[in-house]
């Protein structure tokens, strides 16, 4: 399978965080066809173990596999869904999409608005906020009720689009396209003994607090831990700071990153002529990073990101290219060193 | 039908696709069709009966949309609103852009990049863009010329029992219905009318009130439908399942009082449930029919249609079905109805 069409595949499944079960399932037969040792956790965090035949340290490549959504707080007297955002996302953008809502079965919803035609001209100005949108499934109450509990997820309704060039947008592209670059990575390696123990962890809930990855770090206890995310791209209404799609992988520096792991890191991407940026965060990376970082006794831990536009809508955008090459340099990393202590010191 | 007719593109203006595969599946329906210089279709009917009065049946095949503007150095689209948008439904729409349909979404930078204050503000049309993932104003260029026409990309959808959702219901459901309509021969003449340029001003209407004349015209048309939340019960202008919607008055036309108490007592003997609508916001090509050339009565008889003018319009199969119903029944029996002879058309 190539990685656009790993990526399309697990953009497609729906998991809002807490809810990651479709992704777990799904994730457990992939690694399992790689031969890799599976582990899971109550929380629903997964983990493939690519086991070392000569040597015992410990590496872990880590993605979240958690998107964020809505969730059903009450069904009103004519059948209209009323929500709540799980994570982060702008009330802005809903009005005017199509949803998929998660009940007993899966049903299709809009999320509606006045029409121009009966608006007074101040109405125009305002926002619609979480608590003045609702979305219509075309139910009654009683059909509503019976079919959708309450606390039922809520995703985008969203399909995998190629752009012009090598641009894709969907929905869940954060962090979707990570996990997929993980899984890519494993089968790249399945030939290459490593001289440590491989960790390749999916966390779940990492869009409400980081939670799955704290839980994940202290059961396996890395001797070196790296996150994949996303990052922001440039886009016209944010030229500043960001990078535009298609630099390659993103390398973050600051307090949240182990300074000769990371070094280490981009003296292999400069040797392999891979192309990278650098990302300068002075505190918390709002990655699973932060969370890694201080588990347990402490764990050496990087970011390497991919950059993405629209972060948190139904059209995350992010280029193929960027993948790719994030590919190539854990690979190559992973291949450039046969003991952990080296890297640390 | 509707699945296909909705899932074509045509903004205002640009209808040729909407248009040729109107002809292309019932112009073998028609005596004599005339395509007039707007991109109008005229479909005309011989009646089983010499009738010397012409009626006249109206749907619009545009739909509101955006057209290119301008293209940015780095390769974004900026776009003009044609017909009546809210800007707020705008944000992370889908799109197609020109004839090659090229695959594209309205942008706007992530949450976590949005202040507290712009949060609260509603993106002003001009403020957006559309991102087609070109690299470059020169890579853009490759795709997409100023003026394109760009459509909002939304699938035909079945929602729960016979509602849907799709695009462009207003006026295509209008469109699926005069193409049912086609099918039968009536005793009376009539004058299938499929128009252009409703949405930017009732224009195409115009020009072919001008070219027939009639007597008597239905408009068949999409309605609001505000039985949604945050909406007074006493403000819904019309509701999803009570059946079609005739209109009394709307901000540029009256319905004529007679041709009306025909099309509900139509409905009544029938026994199809019908709706009035409750508002007089919103207008359609009655306006332009009832009061160019020589002026003609008018009733419109419309879907109600929840989120209209956005990719997600909500409607009922049920209704639809009843819409198609109670016109075809006007039409069977539209000699019944007495029209007075004022002599002010249908002479010439």
């Amino acid at each position: 399978m190539n990685l656009v069409k790993r990526i399309e595949e697990l953009c497609k499944l729906c998991g809002v965080s807490g809810f990651e079960h479709n992704l777990s399932v799904y994730l457990e037969n992939k690694l399992k066809e790689l031969n890799l040792k599976i582990y899971s956790d109550s929380m629903g965090n997964i983990i493939g173990v690519k086991k070392s035949k000569i040597g015992s340290g410990k590496v872990m490549l880590e993605a979240h596999i958690d998107e964020i959504g809505l969730m059903v707080k009450s069904i009103d007297k004519n059948g209209f869904l009323l929500v709540v955002p799980v994570g982060g996302i702008d009330s802005r953008i809903l009005c005017g999409s199509s949803v998929i809502v998660h009940g007993q079965k899966d049903y299709v919803g809009v999320i509606g608005a006045k029409p121009p035609h009966l608006m007074d001209k101040e109405e125009y100005d305002e926002i619609l906020g979480f608590e003045n949108l609702y979305i219509d499934v075309g139910m009654t109450r009683e059909d509503a009720v019976a079919n959708i509990p309450l606390g039922t997820t809520v995703t985008f309704h969203s399909d995998f689009v190629q752009l012009k060039g090598s641009q894709c947008f969907s929905k869940a592209m954060d962090d979707r396209a990570a996990v997929a670059v993980l899984l890519e990575c494993i089968d790249k390696m399945k030939d290459t003994e490593l001289g440590y123990d491989l960790y390749i962890c999916f966390s779940v809930q990492e869009e409400v607090g980081m939670r799955g990855a704290n839980i994940v770090s202290y059961s396996v206890n890395p001797d070196i831990a790296i996150a994949i995310d996303v990052t922001h791209a440039s886009t016209p209404d944010e030229p500043k700071g960001t990078f535009k799609c298609g630099v390659g992988p993103v390398i973050c520096k600051g307090p949240n990153i182990h300074k000769s792991v990371c070094e280490r890191f981009i003296k292999v991407l400069q040797r392999e002529q891979i192309p990278f940026e650098i990302e300068v965060e002075g505190g918390n990376t709002g990655t699973d990073a932060w969370a890694i970082q201080t588990a347990k006794a402490g764990i050496p831990t990087m970011l390497v990101s991919l950059p993405l536009k629209y972060m948190h809508t139904p059209v995350e955008t992010l280029s193929i290219t960027d993948c790719e090459h994030t590919v190539e340099a854990l690979c190559a990393f992973l291949k450039s060193f046969d003991r952990t202590e080296g890297v640390l010191c | 039908m509707l699945k296909i007719l909705t899932e074509l593109d045509g903004v205002s203006g640009n209808e040729k696709a909407v248009s040729d595969f109107i002809i292309s599946q019932v112009s073998y329906l028609s005596d004599d069709t005339i395509v007039d210089s707007m991109g109008n279709i005229i479909f005309f009917k011989k009646g089983k009966k010499n009738n010397n009065r012409k009626i006249a049946v109206f749907a619009h095949m545009d739909e509101v949309g955006l057209i290119v503007s301008d293209i940015t150095d780095d390769g974004y689209i900026k776009f003009a609103k044609v017909g009546g948008i809210d800007d707020r439904i705008l944000l992370t729409q889908r799109v197609r852009v020109g004839e090659k349909g090229i695959e594209g979404f309205v942008g706007i930078k992530a949450v976590h990049l949005q202040g507290n204050d712009e949060r609260k503000k509603v993106v002003k049309t001009e403020d957006l863009y559309i991102d087609i993932g070109a690299s470059d104003k020169e890579d853009a260029k490759k795709y997409v010329s100023k003026g394109d026409y760009i459509s909002f990309v939304s699938e035909f959808t079945r929602l729960h029992d016979r509602r849907f959702k799709a695009k462009a219901v207003d006026d295509r459901a209008g469109c699926g219905v005069m193409m049912e309509l086609m099918k039968d021969r009536y005793d009376a003449d009539i004058y299938f009318c499929f128009t252009v340029q409703e949405e930017v001003g009732l224009r195409g209407a115009k020009v072919l009130t001008h070219r027939i004349e009639p007597d008597i015209a239905f408009i068949l048309e999409a309605t609001t439908a505000s039985d949604t939340p945050f909406t007074p019960e006493h403000l819904y202008a019309t509701s999803l399942g009570k059946g079609p919607v005739i209109s009394l008055m709307d901000s540029g036309a009256y319905s004529d009082k007679e041709l009306n108490d025909f099309v509900v007592r139509v409905a009544t003997e029938r026994g199809i449930n019908f709706q009035y609508k409750l508002t007089s916001n919103g207008g359609n090509d009655s306006r332009a029919v009832q009061t160019e050339a020589t002026g003609c009565r008018v009733c419109s008889i419309s879907l109600p249609c929840r989120y209209i003018h956005s990719p997600v319009c909500v409607a009922d199969g049920g209704d639809y079905d009843n819409m198609k119903k109670l016109i075809k029944a006007v039409l069977n029996d539209i000699d019944e109805f007495d029209n007075r002879n004022d002599g002010l058309g249908g002479e010439n």
